[in-house]
């Protein structure tokens, strides 16, 4: 699969760490993302359950052999509708193809 | 009221030079915080075969007349030129008309030229010392 | 990243880490290659881009009529500085919503004396003043025809400075442009590849 498809691509279940952050206290939170809503990733960590808004952060996420960072501005949809926006800004956008 | 007339009794002892002052014909000239402060400039021409420096200069003066007048005080001096290197000095308030001027010297005499500003120094010392040795 | 957008093959490198050389016909060489398309309609225009090929950078030439349509297309890079272009309002805004950057080049001014450079002048800091109020991509280059049109990467950015022109933002517009064609890591604004998934 090709990486960019990481933005139209379910993120549940996939591996993420926060790596740029408005609040300090986020960067660095890892682990596997259980839930989402349209605002926010919901991580289960090693602690517990944490909350973290998509909005302006930076999340490095393994996806199709890769390791990427994802603006958080990017995904910021719900995740049903993430296939169709998704593939929207991968159309419409200036984007690398090749 | 006591201390005003300590006052008033010894301004009497203020004469010019002990305040540190000089009579105006003096031949020390402005004091230094009345001084115009300058900048050099060290700058590369790039041309075929070497250029002329009065005629360079003729040319700078030229193009910093047409943009910027009359009225505007650069304080322009071309201090050394060896042919293909020089200094050019300005006054610090107008550093960045200057620089922005250089840019648009594209001709001496006929013959097409481009100015690369080396560096920026306050002293003529440090600018050769800085931008034009080796 | 220091890279200037020029019309012809540099002997001269100043302090540049790379060029883009924007022609008519792209010739294989050490530079990056540009792709000028010149359209009078915008049939032309459409015909021209397919030609296109991957790695080139496209920038466009022709009135405004022709700008604005290609403006629209996904192919367009950027809109060239030229002799004569006529640039409005509503183009610039079109180009913030499209990605499309608009090139300053420094050679214009040396082209012209007088009265004309005075226009020159004035049209360039209007233009700045919309471009800053949409945040539209803009990039600031020599524009040379030749060697002596060419200028230090900072030499230019001061010029444009004085005139009004926000400096770190077109740097950051043009490190972009360049990394789309460049950075195999790059794919859009906000989503790189970091490294191998291990």
């Amino acid at each position: 699969m090709r990486p960019e498809l990481v933005i139209a691509h379910e993120w549940i279940g996939l591996n993420v760490e926060v790596v740029k952050s408005v609040n300090p206290c986020e960067v660095g939170i890892r682990g596997k993302v259980v839930d989402e809503t349209k605002n926010t990733l919901k991580i289960m960590t090693e602690k517990g359950l944490k909350t973290v808004i998509k909005k302006g952060r930076v999340f490095r996420v393994k996806f199709a052999g890769k390791l990427m960072d994802v603006s958080g501005d990017l995904i910021n949809f719900r995740p049903e509708e993430r296939i169709r926006r998704g593939l929207i800004l991968l159309k419409r956008g200036k984007v690398r193809r090749w | 009221m006591r201390k005003n007339k300590n006052v008033s009794e010894k301004a009497g002892f203020f004469t010019l030079e002990r305040r540190g002052l000089q009579p105006t014909n003096s031949v020390k000239g402005l004091p230094p915080a009345l001084r115009k402060k300058k900048r050099y400039i060290a700058f590369e021409v790039i041309s075929e075969g070497d250029v002329d420096g009065n005629k360079l200069f003729e040319a700078i003066k030229e193009t910093m007349m047409s943009l910027f007048g009359e009225l505007k005080f650069l304080g322009l001096e071309l201090k050394h030129f060896d042919g293909k290197r020089g200094i050019l000095m300005c006054y610090r308030e107008s550093l960045k008309d200057v620089k922005f001027g250089l840019n648009l010297v594209d001709s001496v005499d006929g013959v097409r030229i481009a100015i690369r500003i080396l560096g920026v120094s306050g002293t003529i010392k440090s600018c050769v010392r800085k931008f034009l040795k080796g | 990243m220091k890279v200037d957008f020029v019309r012809f093959k540099p002997s001269l490198t100043y302090d540049y880490d790379n060029f883009v050389v924007f022609d008519e016909n792209p010739k294989n060489g050490e530079f990056l290659k540009g792709y000028v398309v010149k359209a009078r309609s915008s049939k032309e225009l459409l015909q021209k881009l397919r030609r296109a090929k991957m790695d080139w950078f496209v920038g466009v030439v022709g009135d405004l009529n022709v700008l604005k349509y290609a403006v629209m297309r996904w192919r367009v890079d950027l809109i060239l500085d030229f002799e004569g272009r006529v640039l409005d309002y509503s183009l610039i805004k079109m180009a913030r919503e499209k990605d499309v950057a608009i090139e300053f080049s420094f050679a214009r001014f040396l082209r012209c004396r007088g009265y004309e450079r005075s226009k020159l002048f004035e049209e360039v800091v209007e233009t700045l003043k919309v471009i800053k109020k949409f945040d539209t991509p803009f990039v600031l280059t020599s524009g040379a025809e030749n060697d002596y049109e060419l200028r230090p990467k900072r030499q230019i950015l001061e010029f444009f400075e004085y005139l009004g022109a926000d400096v770190e933002r077109a740097e950051s517009w043009i490190e972009r442009l360049v990394r789309r064609y460049t950075d195999p890591n790059y794919i859009m604004d906000g989503l790189e590849i970091v490294g191998e998934d291990p």
